[in-house]
């Protein structure tokens, strides 16, 4: 399991790094909420399968978190993006 | 055994389709093909990890917790796509 673990973590790793890519490049806003909404869901994925390693869930209630406060901070600035245009 | 090869195998493909999120959100073209490459990850891939994070982890607690992720992602993250593709798509980022 600790192998497949370091295979996830890279894995994730990557995709980060390529979010974070467009994140800084991405020319709308709409561009950078969508890389940075990404970026939490590579941080759930990543506390995952960091519990599949330990094989304990301490740090699952940080997952609940992020899962919520994703979500309102796209809502939130959908309609940011609606009043003032992108 | 059988359940831990189970849960590496869901693990991996999860954490394999993040990836290709990260690749489609860099490669795409305009706002709406990157929101198509990501919001497929924050459902399917965060589904897959959590069930096999839920098969090795010990505890009831940790796969009740999973288990709310895994709801709070299916409903949350298809609302938010659409919130963000109406209102980038009434501001005028159409291509």
């Amino acid at each position: 399991m600790n192998v497949v673990a370091v295979i996830c973590f890279v894995f994730l790793g990557i995709g980060a790094l390529f979010t974070t890519v467009r994140l800084v490049l991405g020319p709308s806003l709409a561009d950078r909420v969508v890389a940075s909404d990404m970026l939490l869901t590579f941080l759930a994925l990543a506390i995952g399968v960091q519990a599949a390693r330990t094989g304990d869930g301490l740090y699952l209630g940080v997952m609940v978190v992020i899962a919520l406060v994703g979500f309102l901070g796209t809502a939130l600035v959908a309609r940011l993006i609606e009043r003032r245009g992108g | 055994m059988i359940g831990t090869i189970i849960a590496a195998t869901l693990l991996l493909s999860g954490c394999f389709l993040a990836m290709l999120a990260g690749v489609g959100i860099l490669r795409l073209q305009d706002v709406f093909g990157r929101l198509h490459a990501a919001t497929k990850p924050s459902a399917l891939g965060v589904l897959l990890v959590c069930i096999g994070a839920a098969i090795v982890v010990n505890g009831l607690e940790a796969r009740t917790q999973l288990a709310a992720v895994v709801l709070l992602q299916f409903f949350t993250s298809p609302v938010g796509a659409h919130l963000l593709g109406r209102s980038s798509y009434e501001a005028g980022l159409m291509r």
